[in-house]
């Protein structure tokens, strides 16, 4: 398993979105998807997913409606509305600068400044 | 925004269905997480453990979820809440004027609707039924009547009643008897509709019979008021009209009467006799030419109201005798029309549709006229908030979210609006509701703030707000944001060259100038003539005078008993030490001439030649009055005498071929007879075909209210004989004393000794008298002072968006201007032309209207041109009216011109 990483704040959100943003999920679907694309490197807090996904659902940015599971349950499922997909694009750009920003102030070595 | 509603709405209101949700979503994921723990090899129990104890505690999950639920909506709301009152507090003038605008428009509007819901939509209190209850227009005999109710076919029931009846009504262990109007009825009265007794049992057809012991019904108004709301009242004794009656039981459901605006408190069968009802005298229940009574039937179920009208006219001429000259007049056309009888005010349905629709009409103008005005204003404002909005839309604001920041805001406005206009209608109601209409029996307006008043008040004050706000908010977030950026930045410079002399909005502001110029000054008018008319001394000296009405042939006195009262009683009471004098009349003094047959036409004859009959009418009041009249009122003689014993005992009545003395006034003296002499000549009564011979003259008296000339009146002999029949108002007895104290308790004292069973009522001095017609006046300038204040402010506030606006829209060209070296009055003065141009187009129409409008007024109604008349050209209210309006309508405009030259111009050429 390789070593964790602790989520920023305002983190989970955007995951969430790029999460379902790969295709409709149930919650626990959310929780395994997360894990699933940070390969692991970042555990959501299960209790904290719910009220984000509500947040989220608020804010108009998640659809959800009731299906089926693979194994045959109902359960609730959440997809990415127009504006949830506008806004993950933006977090994404952002965080896209953000981290490029960020690497290259911490890869700065003495000699290239 | 509307999930977001719907969402904060369910998440309020639908709370368990939305536990449920969440619960099965949580227990899903235990599940699902202990299938994957069980897969690792875990045992059943085991897994679903780790699974809870991983998920956590499911009540803190759904405690949070229902707070970002909750949270969220509110935490908006609020947030606009708070804004909108920042924005609010930050301009306090466009507030103050908003709301009071709104304040005056909403007043209007929910005054009219409270007025319209009472009086037509509301149904009769009491009955049941109402929508099948008809009336008929005209009064029928009581054969018609009794034909009527046979028409099986066509109605379910019918009654006929006559009223409003004046009742002298003493209750048992009570002093004296007191006055109560009530309905004299047919049996079938309150079966016909249908209303429930509240205790005891209302009038039954088959029961009540001529010669059957008399019984009585009350309301509950006088069952409270009158009995102390005493439980075992029924069956207990009244005294009516001096006869002993029992009270049978009490209309239950507040039912006043068939026609509660004029509202009845007894209801008394027509079975008891004239020894009881006087109204009854002269076998009317079996005469036909008797046509006294109302008619109100209960339609059959599916008969038309067209069908019914045919089948009663029908019923009512069956039995017409054919007359030799006024049969063809009466047969002409139907006889009988038919309206609603339901509603507290009759109305005809074609009526009613009209007046529901037209009052509709003018309450949306009314708030329409406000609204556009305020709208303009809040445009104007949102032109210069449109770069806030630009610059927040760029900074990711949903423009849903700021248009409905914006609407919050206009909301607010309105609802600040809504409150202030629902007290300012509860006032307006209260203040008209308490004008006592002149008018012999009781009328009640009776107007209430109901439910669907509040309703009514909240809808429009939600629908103003909305309305208000959605034009300036989606102006001031429209478009993309950059484009808005762009235009912020280079601004169109059309404006810059010429202000649009003839936009619709300039017309809009000059129109309401004039009109508010109109109002003011016809109102001002009116006022003024009414105060310098309330202001004339009515001729006598009213100190010390006190009137009250007695009416004995309701008191059980017999004919000749009253005939003998009336002539004894004001000696009788012209020698109480506390009194002076006293006299009876018909009617009060300085009553309003409106009573049918106050003014009659009468021919004059020239006594000096033979049948020389000039044929020109006079119009004349004649006031019937007894001896000592002249002197108890203090009017002096002028020439010849007043009457002497004889006029008024004398059998002028019977003897048609005497001559009536009649003492005239100083008008009449000189509209009918020139500088020649009056006394001594003849008037020829064109109502009675007397003949009248003039043998006084005496000073004009103010002759009624209203009326700034006086009119020719002439004084006939009351004869004693009359009183056995006399009008709903009985007799007037006027009495005077050296103060006004205490006389009337002297009078009372005396007659309660000496004349035991008779009823005072009315009981006034003469400046309470007085005092009656000045408030009802005074209630009527009120509201249309107030009606021409909301036109004044309607102007201001249109003149402020107008001028405001085109500030606005001007702000970098006066920018720069001031940059290049402007004067700052100059720049004050290019901003304020526009301004002073609308207002001055605006009060030479307005000027002129209200010059036109007061002669079309006094074209209308000769009242009101002498009460125009009497202002003939106030100085101050000619020059006054306009200055006031010009001086509020140029500080309207001077406002944002002040703030346009206090524009910093290098912010302006920066913002270039």
């Amino acid at each position: 398993m390789p070593p964790r990483a602790t989520l920023l704040p305002g983190t989970l959100d955007v995951l969430v979105l790029k999460a379902v943003s790969l295709g409709h999920l149930h919650g626990y679907g959310v929780l395994l998807r997360i894990e699933q694309i940070t390969r692991g490197a970042l555990v959501v807090e299960q209790g904290a997913l719910y009220p984000a996904l509500y947040r989220l659902e608020q804010q108009g940015l998640l659809a959800t409606a009731w299906g089926v599971s693979d194994n045959n349950r109902r359960a609730k499922f959440y997809r990415l509305t127009p504006s949830g997909r506008r806004r993950l694009e933006a977090q994404r750009a952002s965080w896209q600068r953000l981290s490029d920003a960020m690497s290259a102030a911490l890869d700065t070595r003495p000699g290239e400044v | 925004m509307w999930t977001r509603l719907r969402l904060g709405l369910t998440a309020l209101l639908g709370r368990t269905r939305f536990e449920r949700a969440l619960a099965d979503e949580l227990a899903f994921h235990v599940q699902a997480r202990a299938e994957e723990w069980e897969r690792r090899g875990l045992s059943p129990s085991a897994a679903r453990r780790r699974a809870l104890i991983e998920l956590g505690s499911p009540e803190r999950i759904k405690e949070e979820v229902r707070d970002v639920r909750i949270g969220r909506w509110l935490q908006v709301l609020l947030q606009d809440l708070d804004y909108g009152f920042r924005v609010l507090r930050a301009h306090p003038g466009i507030t103050a004027i908003g709301v009071l605008s709104l304040a005056l428009g909403m007043a209007v509007c929910i005054y009219s609707f409270s007025r319209v819901h009472a009086d037509i939509l509301a149904p009769l209190p009491g009955a049941r039924g109402p929508d099948s209850l008809v009336a008929v227009d005209t009064r029928l005999s009581y054969p018609a009547f009794e034909r009527i109710r046979e028409l099986d076919d066509i109605v379910d029931a019918a009654t006929a009643y006559l009223g409003p009846t004046p009742f002298s009504v003493a209750v048992d262990g009570e002093h004296g008897a007191e006055r109560a109007f009530g309905h004299l009825v047919s049996p079938e009265y309150f079966e016909a509709l249908g209303v429930a007794p509240s205790a005891g049992r209302l009038l039954v057809p088959g029961t009540e019979r001529a010669g059957s012991e008399p019984v009585v019904v009350v309301s509950e108004r006088f069952w409270r008021r009158r009995l102390a709301a005493d439980p075992r009242a029924v069956g207990s004794t009244l005294q009516v009209n001096g006869q002993s009656v029992t009270l049978a039981g009490i209309a239950a459901g507040g039912f006043r009467g068939v026609f509660p605006a004029r509202p009845a408190e007894i209801f008394v069968p027509v079975t008891v006799g004239a020894a009881l009802a006087p109204e009854l005298e002269g076998d009317v229940l079996s005469d036909e030419e008797a046509e006294r009574f109302q008619v109100v039937a209960r339609l059959a179920s599916g008969v038309s109201m067209q069908t019914a009208e045919a089948a009663l006219d029908t019923a009512a001429r069956a039995q017409d005798v054919p007359q030799p000259d006024a049969g063809e007049r009466r047969r002409a056309g139907r006889q009988v029309r038919l309206f609603s009888a339901g509603r507290v005010v009759r109305i005809e349905p074609a009526q009613l549709r009209l007046t529901v629709g037209l009052s509709g009409l003018l309450v949306g103008l009314v708030l329409s006229l406000a609204c556009a005005n305020l709208a303009g204003l809040l445009l104007a404002r949102a032109g210069e908030r449109r770069r806030e909005m630009a610059v927040r839309l760029a900074l990711g604001a949903g423009r849903w979210r700021l248009v409905r920041q914006l609407l919050t805001e206009s909301v607010l406005l309105a609802s600040g609006g809504g409150a202030a206009g629902l007290f300012l209608s509860y006032w307006l109601l209260r203040v008209t509701s308490s004008i006592s209409p002149m008018s012999p029996f009781p009328v009640e307006m009776n107007v209430s703030f109901g439910p669907m008043v509040w309703f009514f008040a909240v809808a429009i004050a939600v629908a103003t707000g909305m309305g208000l706000g959605l034009a300036p908010a989606l102006a001031a977030t429209r478009g993309a944001r950059d484009a808005i950026m762009r235009s912020v930045q280079r601004r169109p410079t059309a404006p810059l060259l010429r202000y649009r002399r003839f936009g619709v909005r300039n017309l809009f502001v000059t129109y309401q100038v004039a009109v508010a110029l109109m109002l003011l000054l016809t109102i001002g008018q009116l006022a003024a003539g009414y105060q310098r008319l309330s202001g004339v001394e009515p001729g006598f000296d009213t100190a010390g005078l006190t009137l009250f009405g007695v009416d004995p042939g309701r008191d059980g006195y017999t004919p000749a008993q009253s005939a003998a009262l009336l002539d004894e009683l004001p000696e009788l009471l012209a020698a109480l030490p506390e009194l002076r004098s006293a006299a009876v009349a018909a009617r009060p003094p300085l009553t309003p001439a409106v009573a049918p047959g106050a003014m009659s036409g009468v021919r004059v004859s020239t006594s000096t030649e033979e049948g020389d009959v000039r044929r020109t009418f006079h119009f004349i009041a004649f006031e019937r009055v007894g001896g000592s009249y002249f002197e108890t009122l203090g009017i002096p003689l002028l020439r010849g005498r007043t009457f002497t014993e004889r006029d008024l005992t004398g059998g002028a009545e019977d003897a048609r071929e005497r001559e009536t003395p009649v003492v005239i006034n100083q008008t009449a003296e000189q509209r009918i007879f020139g500088a020649a002499t009056a006394v001594g000549r003849r008037l020829l009564g064109e109502h009675d075909a007397r003949s009248y011979v003039v043998v006084g003259v005496v000073p004009d008296v103010r002759p009624s209210f209203l009326t700034a000339r006086p009119m020719a009146t002439a004084f006939v002999p009351l004869p004693a004989a009359r009183f056995r029949s006399a009008s709903i108002q009985g007799t007037t007895v006027l009495v005077r004393s050296s103060s006004d104290r205490g006389a009337m308790s002297a009078v009372r004292d005396e007659l309660r000794r000496t004349e035991p069973r008779l009823t005072i009522f009315d009981a006034r001095t003469m400046d309470e008298h007085l005092e009656r017609f000045e408030r009802s006046i005074r209630t009527a300038v009120g509201p249309l002072a107030g009606l021409s204040l909301f036109g004044l402010v309607l102007a201001t506030i249109g003149l402020t968006g107008v001028t405001s606006y085109a500030v606005a829209r001007r702000r970098s060209e006066i920018g720069i201007r001031l940059a290049l070296g402007a004067e700052r009055l100059h720049v004050l003065w290019l901003v304020l032309r526009e301004g002073t141009f609308l207002v001055v187009a605006g009060a030479v129409l307005g000027a002129a209207g209200a010059f036109a409008l007061s002669r079309a007024l006094s074209a209308l109604d000769p009242d009101l041109a002498q009460v125009l008349g009497a202002y003939v050209g106030d100085p101050v209210l000619l020059v006054g009216a306009p200055m006031l309006l010009v001086a509020v309508a140029l500080l309207a405009c001077a406002v944002p011109a002040w703030r346009a030259v206090r524009i910093d111009p290098a912010s302006t050429l920066r913002a270039e």
